[in-house]
């Protein structure tokens, strides 16, 4: 070895131990401050790990739900289940269809009991042990379970019940339990059943047919006749006063008056000057028969004399690509004089029959054929056979004029799902969408984010135990706050007491170090000497801090009862031993750092000096 | 010319809280194998010589100032001065010189072996025990065995079993024994010795310079030994400088003091 870098190395080591004494006194007063920073650090990362191991273990803490019913957009759902961090969304059906009784097999009939759907993947029973229920299975509540002394493998006999057409109706479901979810998780009676179980429960509840064996039938719920418009006229101008109670008291809150042409526009063939015409609007979407009613009633005496229901009209297809508008025209007995074309109102029509048009003469359509034509409805298309009755010149070019309770039907579509029932004839509501969810997020850390995301993706304000995540997020913060604090006075008092001992070592070793100088030995290498015995020092230190906190480590864990066994295992002081290695390396910096004063120092002593000691 | 240190010419001058003195060195030369001293009392330079000689101290100017090395090489130490060449003096200290320090030098911590190997070590030589035993038989010491030809010398009594003690175990005699051995086992064209017997009784004082005597004869290395002990100093060198009595330049200021080669018999 013969490098002046190695051999001052080596002597600086030699020195520490001719020295052992001083040596040992200041490791130790670096341990001193050592040890019990990383208990501090071992403390703090116990504490804030303990009540995210809380939050781990149990699933709600991850849970966001919505706070009410609604329904949600078609591609909610997907949007949702795409967000990376989302780790399972479990949907929901509307909470006023969603409880039900059973009976035990010891014949024990409960009162009503909520159910959930679950399916796979739900943390909030896989988490807690329990099994997903699959086909003819349930998971049952613990207090539930408890009341009812209900146990895995019981068989439960779930009863659906509604009203139907004036009488009781009563669906059965005998199901096996395949578990007990866990207090903690449901501290309610509750029952968990296959998703598929539950939306059925719900449709049986809304009178639709249940294809489930022993399920009594039940009907699809038509589509019922919506209006956006009623035009009025009357032989007078209504005073403002009449408006504005007619537009306060019905939901037609959008009122203008029309002029001759205007009125003309809105239908073909539709003229009568010595009339004023109105138009309310159900600005708020379409209204019901129900509210022409009411506005009727609010105009009596007024000199109104016809009220003319309106849909606005719909763009439609024809197979060949050829775009049409259809415009829906229905007219009471009272109304047929003010048109040239239009058809008899008949609200009870099935849909089917009213797939039929007056053409314009000048489209090139035969009167008395079938034309298939695709008119978006909703998010959808559907496509329908109409029969072309007849021709006419009042019909402009490009429009088919339908009657208004085929576009009635097709508007309800615009706002909730339809479809076509070919056997029934009808556009009836399409597959009840999902009401709620319950969404879990991978990290409790991505739930107050994520919560507000839902809240903007799906309208709709949900629920999610972000205060309590908020609260260990500041229990965190704060804790990591107050221990760097102490941290930083502590390393600064070790750090002076570091620079201290290895400038008086320095300034002892002056005529060493000059000697060094005059013996060849350059500045750098006689540099070296101090940060060398600086880095070693703060080596040993932190070895020694690290065994004294294996030891009071478990002290503190016995006397707080967390028991645990300190670095890498349980217990509340838990440090790893990367963050161990960690704080070595960085102990050890900080000790260069220091000896680079002494370093500094030494830089300076001329090979003279080891001339003038005596 | 077997000169391994020539000086000519050389001046140092210091200001210092008002005082003024000026070292002059108008010819120094010492040559292998030669024992010189420099004698002076205190205050008269000795000391300011000894750090120019031991290449830490610039001149102020110098004339001539050249070290010839092991190899023969001359090494003009003036040029080297004029560029501030610290490494190639470093170097030339490394190489070239060896030092026997008043108060001894040696490092507390290493042993007394460590320590005369050091200088070695640094230099990239062997550094065995064996090798120490090898070289202090080459330049005349037999450490710890005197061997049938030959009368022991004072080094002699640095016992074997002493190089692995540290120096505080040591006397102050043999201490600057150990001293002497690195500086010898360096092997360097010049030692430069500082007041060497001032922490050691007479008799002692009298055996290093015998000693120092018979090494410079054995092995040809230079050594040059300041001291105050002007009869210590007369009955051992060969040859002698003094200090002259420092005068005021009254143009200057400077109280100066000259170095001159002065006879031996009349120190």
């Amino acid at each position: 070895m013969s490098h002046p870098l190695l051999i001052i190395m080596d002597n600086a080591v030699r020195d520490m131990l001719d020295e052992w004494v001083l040596t040992l006194c200041i490791v130790l007063s670096i341990a001193a401050i050592a040890c019990p920073l990383l208990i501090l650090f071992g403390l703090k990362q116990g504490v804030v790990q303990s009540v995210r191991d809380e939050f781990i273990k149990d699933p709600t803490y991850r849970e966001i739900r919505p706070r009410e019913s609604v329904e949600y957009a078609p591609d909610f759902f997907a949007t949702l289940e795409a967000d990376p961090r989302v780790e399972v969304v479990v949907p929901n059906i509307t909470r006023s269809a969603s409880s039900l009784r059973f009976e035990t097999a010891d014949g024990n009939r409960s009162d009503n009991i909520d159910t959930h759907p679950t399916a796979a993947g739900d943390p909030l029973l896989s988490l807690n042990g329990v099994k997903v229920p699959g086909v003819g299975e349930v998971v049952v509540s613990a207090p539930l379970a408890e009341a009812f002394d209900i146990g895995v493998d019981d068989i439960l006999t779930l009863l659906v019940s509604r009203r139907y057409e004036g009488k009781s109706q009563r669906a059965e479901e005998r199901s096996r339990v395949v578990g007990v979810l866990d207090p903690r998780a449901d501290a309610k009676n509750g029952l968990y059943v296959p998703l598929a179980l539950a939306v059925d429960i719900e449709s049986f509840r809304f009178g639709r047919d249940v294809t489930r064996a022993g399920w009594p039938a039940g009907t699809v719920p038509k589509t019922r006749e919506v209006i956006d418009e009623l035009v009025v006229g009357c032989e007078a101008e209504l005073a403002p006063g009449a408006v504005s109670r007619a537009t306060i008291r019905t939901e037609f809150k959008g009122h203008r008056a029309l002029t001759a042409d205007e009125f003309a526009s809105l239908w073909p063939g539709a003229s009568r000057s010595d009339l004023t015409w109105q138009a309310f609007r159900a600005t708020g979407g379409p209204t019901s028969e129900r509210n022409v009613k009411a506005l009727r009633s609010e105009l009596r005496g007024l000199g109104c004399k016809h009220y003319l229901r309106r849909v606005d009209s719909r763009a439609a297809t024809l197979a060949e690509g050829r775009a049409l508008e259809l415009v829906g025209l229905s007219l009471e007995e009272r109304d047929q004089d003010l048109f040239d074309v239009g058809f008899a109102r008949a609200p009870d029509e099935r849909f089917v029959d009213s797939l039929r048009a007056v053409a314009s003469s000048t489209d090139g359509l035969e009167a008395d054929s079938m034309v298939m034509l695709e008119a978006p409805v909703g998010s959808k298309a559907l496509s329908l056979a109409v029969r072309i009755e007849s021709l006419s010149e009042a019909v402009p070019a490009g429009t088919l004029v339908v009657p208004l309770e085929l576009l009635a039907r097709l508007r309800t579509g615009d706002e909730t799902p339809v479809r076509y029932d070919e056997s029934a004839g009808e556009v009836v509501i399409g597959e009840l969408g999902y009401s709620g969810f319950r969404a879990y997020a991978r990290s409790i850390d991505d739930v107050p984010a994520l919560a507000g995301d839902i809240t903007r993706l799906g309208g709709v304000e949900v629920i999610a135990r972000t205060d309590e995540i908020e609260r260990a997020r500041l229990l965190d913060q704060g804790l990591t706050k107050i221990v760097w604090i102490i941290a930083i006075v502590g390393l600064v008092g070790g750090a002076g007491a570091l620079i201290a001992s290895l400038i008086a070592s320095v300034e002892r070793k002056k005529s060493e170090m000059g000697t060094y100088r005059l013996l060849g030995f350059g500045r750098a290498s006689v540099a070296a000497f101090p940060v060398v015995q600086g880095v070693l020092i703060a080596l040993f230190a932190v070895g020694l801090a690290g065994a004294l906190y294996l030891v009071f480590g478990r002290v503190v864990d016995e006397v707080l009862g967390t028991g645990g066994a300190g670095v890498g295992g349980g217990g509340i002081v838990r440090l790893l031993p990367a963050q161990f290695a960690v704080f070595a390396v960085g102990l050890a910096l900080v000790a260069a750092l220091c000896a680079s004063f002494a370093a500094v120092r030494s830089m300076r002593i001329e090979p003279a000096e080891a001339l003038r000691a005596e | 010319m077997n000169e391994v240190i020539r000086l000519r010419d050389m001046e140092k001058r210091r200001e210092k809280a008002g005082s003024k003195f000026r070292l002059s060195v108008p010819e120094f030369s010492v040559g292998a194998g030669d024992f010189v001293a420099v004698v002076g009392e205190s205050g008269c330079g000795k000391s300011t010589l000894m750090d120019m000689l031991a290449l830490v101290l610039r001149p102020s100017s110098v004339g001539e100032f050249t070290l010839r090395d092991g190899d023969g090489t001359t090494r003009d130490v003036g040029v080297l001065w004029e560029a501030d060449a610290q490494r190639e003096l470093a170097e030339l200290r490394k190489g070239q010189l060896g030092y026997v320090l008043q108060a001894g030098g040696l490092f507390p911590y290493l042993s007394v072996a460590e320590n005369a190997m050091l200088p070695r070590r640094l230099k990239g030589l062997a550094a065995s025990r064996e090798r120490l035993r090898e070289l202090a038989h080459g330049i005349g010491l037999v450490v710890g065995d005197a061997g049938p030809d030959r009368a022991p010398g004072w080094l002699d009594a640095l016992d074997f079993s002493l190089l692995d003690k540290k120096p505080r175990h040591l006397s102050g005699g043999q201490r600057q024994r150990a001293a002497i051995l690195r500086a010898l086992l360096s092997e360097p064209s010049v030692i430069l010795a500082d007041e060497p017997t001032a922490a050691v009784d007479r008799l002692n004082a009298e055996s290093i310079m015998s000693e120092f005597r018979r090494v410079a004869e054995n092995s040809g290395v230079a050594i040059v030994m300041v001291t105050h002990d002007r009869s210590l100093a007369r009955a051992h060198v060969e040859r002698a400088y003094t200090f002259g009595r420092p005068r005021r330049d009254p143009d200057s200021g400077f109280v100066v003091s000259t170095l001159v080669e002065t006879d031996v018999a009349a120190l």
